[in-house]
C-alpha cells in the first residue's frame, strides 16, 4: 500500500515537471502532435522551444498524407507555388518530412530545430492548395 | 493633365471590368490539350463573345488557371483523370458528367475543389469547354 502511494507521487511528480509542452522525447525534448485532416494540419502547440522536437504526425483524412517542415520567414499561406509543380508548395528552406501516411497510420518525426519561423504543409499534389499549412514557431 | 490623368484612371477601370478575373485575362494555353475551334456560327454569339471564345476561354482556365494549376492538374488534360494528382485527391473522370453535378462542383460543391474559385461567367466558359470536349 505504502509502495503504491509512493509511485503515486513519484507519477504526479514527473508530471507536475514534465510541462503540458513536452513529453516523450527524452530530457528537454518536446513532442508535438500533428493531426493531417483533407484540408488542415493542426497541431496541440505552435510554440516550443529550442532543441530536440518531435512531430507525432496521424493522419486522420481520407486521402494519403505527409508533412513536410520548412523554415522560412514567409506566412504559411503564402509559400510560393513549386516552380516544378505548380500544385506544390515549393520547400526552400525544407528541414525534415514525414513521407507518405496511409489513411489512418502515425509515424514520428525528431528534428533539432533552431529559433525561428517554420511552416508544415503537405506537400501531396494539390493539399497545399486544399489548405494544408500552419505556422510553428521555435523560440 | 489632370483630365489625362482621369481618362487613364476610368479606362483601367473599364477594362478591368470587362476583363473578368486574373485568370481569364491570360492568353497562354496548354499545348496538350484539344484545340478549341477556331470559329463559331455568328447565331452563336453571346455577350461575351462567340461561342468559340467562351471554349477558347473554358479551355484556358481549364488547362491552366483554375487554383493556380487548372482542372488538368487533377482530372487529366482532357478530364478522363489518370492526372499525376488524380489520387492524392481522388479526382474522378470528369468526362460526360452531367452539367448539372458539373455546375454544382465548379460553384464550390465539391469538398476537395475549395481552392477553386470561379466567377459565374467563368463556370459556364468551363461548361462550354467540357461540353465542345464531349461532342
Amino acid at each position: 500500500m505504502r509502495i503504491a502511494a509512493i509511485a503515486f507521487a513519484m507519477a504526479l511528480l514527473a508530471v507536475a515537471c514534465g510541462g503540458g509542452a513536452s513529453g516523450g522525447g527524452g530530457a528537454g525534448a518536446t513532442t508535438v502532435a500533428v493531426t493531417l485532416t483533407d484540408k488542415e494540419v493542426t497541431l496541440d502547440q505552435a510554440n516550443v522551444p529550442a532543441g530536440k522536437v518531435t512531430f507525432a504526425v496521424k493522419n486522420s483524412g481520407t486521402l494519403v498524407h505527409s508533412l513536410t517542415i520548412i523554415k522560412t520567414e514567409l506566412d504559411h499561406a503564402k509559400i510560393p507555388q513549386d516552380p516544378k509543380d505548380a500544385g506544390k508548395a515549393d520547400e526552400k528552406g525544407k528541414v525534415g518530412a514525414v513521407p507518405q501516411l496511409q489513411v489512418g497510420a502515425s509515424k514520428q518525426a525528431a528534428l533539432d530545430l533552431a529559433p525561428g519561423t517554420y511552416v508544415l504543409v503537405c506537400n501531396e499534389p494539390a493539399h497545399y492548395l486544399l489548405g494544408m499549412h500552419v505556422g510553428f514557431t521555435v523560440r | 493633365m489632370r483630365m489625362l490623368g482621369a481618362l487613364l484612371v476610368g479606362a483601367a477601370l473599364v477594362a478591368s471590368a470587362c476583363g473578368g478575373s486574373a485568370a481569364s485575362a491570360q492568353t497562354a494555353a496548354a499545348s496538350a490539350a484539344p484545340a478549341a475551334p477556331a470559329a463559331a456560327p455568328a447565331q452563336n454569339t453571346t455577350s461575351q463573345g462567340s461561342a468559340a471564345d467562351q471554349i477558347e476561354r473554358g479551355k484556358l482556365i481549364f488547362q491552366k488557371t483554375a487554383g493556380g494549376v487548372g482542372c488538368q492538374y487533377c482530372h487529366g488534360p482532357e478530364g478522363k483523370g489518370g492526372a499525376s494528382a488524380a489520387n492524392s485527391v481522388n479526382a474522378p473522370n470528369i468526362r460526360g458528367t452531367t452539367e448539372a453535378k458539373l455546375r454544382a462542383a465548379l460553384a464550390g460543391g465539391a469538398a476537395l475543389m475549395t481552392f477553386i474559385k470561379l466567377t459565374d461567367q467563368e463556370i459556364e466558359d468551363v461548361l462550354a469547354y467540357l461540353q465542345y470536349l464531349d461532342n
